[in-house]
């Protein structure tokens, strides 16, 4: 396929990929929701002659209209890669049980430590 | 507008098979023609636009087909699938125009194409352009007669052509 296509700069490959998989990502969440172009267009306060030229794959989103379509879907249209999260709880706080148990015990009015391995912990497991 | 044309299949992936022809005595397709027209262009950012348009049909093979949301039809409604690959749409510069048949998602046939100067709004007004298409929708033409005819091996079912590989017409003058 190189052949066929000629020495296409790493570059330019690069920049059309990322084009090329952001609009298949919006017509495949636009798909799944059940959106219509029209729909997304009334939603964001667009002509559908827009949401069209978004989804030929071609066009340069900027990170504001990713965010605004994420935001009219209720769905990621990007995801970048980062640390876990990191999150703070009380200094005296003591594994109640068994760190497997995910359940916590907290002291009032405590100072603060860095834990950042139990970050998926929802509120349930906490208690005071 | 060519006399004889032969449509040859590239290359067949998952997604799409991708046509190309040639016409008259050329050794090269038409779509071999435009790679040479556009690797021999001096203005960067048309430059660019073309190995866009170059990156978006790998993308296409590789990944989704010749989905219609992909294409912006041009020529007239009766052509069926007179479509064109575009990567800048503006009026405010010269672009770049690649000329297709999308017969279906899985089939596309790319011919010829050229630079679309800023001062025009259709391919009509330019004449390297308006020939692309001409030919374009002069083989189109002539597949759909054969389809319909029975000519040839190639039928057409849900009015999409089958059996276009290897296909030869000729056109009297």
């Amino acid at each position: 396929m190189n052949n066929l296509f000629g020495d296409i700069p790493a570059e330019v490959r690069a920049e059309v990929e990322l084009q090329f998989d952001v609009a298949t990502r919006i017509a495949e969440v636009l798909k799944a929701k059940g959106v219509s172009q029209k729909e997304l267009a009334e939603r964001l306060n667009k002509k559908e002659a827009e949401i069209s030229k978004w989804l030929t794959g071609t066009h340069n989103f900027t990170l504001k209209t990713l965010a605004l379509i994420s935001n009219a879907l209720g769905e990621k249209i990007v995801d970048v890669p980062h640390e876990p999260e990191i999150c703070f709880v009380p200094i005296e706080t003591y594994i109640d049980s068994k760190i497997n148990n995910y359940t916590f015990t907290l002291n009032r009015g405590s100072n603060f430590f860095l834990v950042d391995t139990f970050c998926n912990i929802s509120p349930n497991h906490v208690t005071s | 507008m060519w006399s004889n044309a032969k449509i040859k299949l590239i290359v067949r992936t998952k997604e799409m098979s991708l046509y190309l022809f040639v016409i008259d005595n050329n050794i090269k397709t038409e779509f071999e023609r435009f790679k040479e027209y556009g690797n021999s262009l001096s203005n960067p950012t048309l430059k660019n636009e073309f190995y866009k348009i170059m990156q978006l049909l790998r993308e296409m093979l590789s990944k989704t087909g010749a989905l219609e949301r992909l294409f912006r039809n041009e020529g007239k409604m009766k052509d069926h699938t007179c479509a064109v690959l575009t990567y800048y749409t503006g009026k405010k510069r010269d672009a770049i125009r690649l000329y297709c048949l999308r017969f279906s998602d899985n089939i596309l046939l790319v011919g010829n194409g050229g630079i679309k100067p800023k001062g025009i709004t259709t391919y009509q007004e330019d004449e390297r352009l308006n020939a692309c298409v001409e030919d374009l929708q002069l083989l189109d033409k002539k597949i759909f007669e054969a389809g319909f005819a029975g000519v040839g091996g190639i039928q057409i079912i849900n009015e999409i052509p089958i059996g276009i590989e290897g296909a030869e017409f000729s056109i009297d003058k």
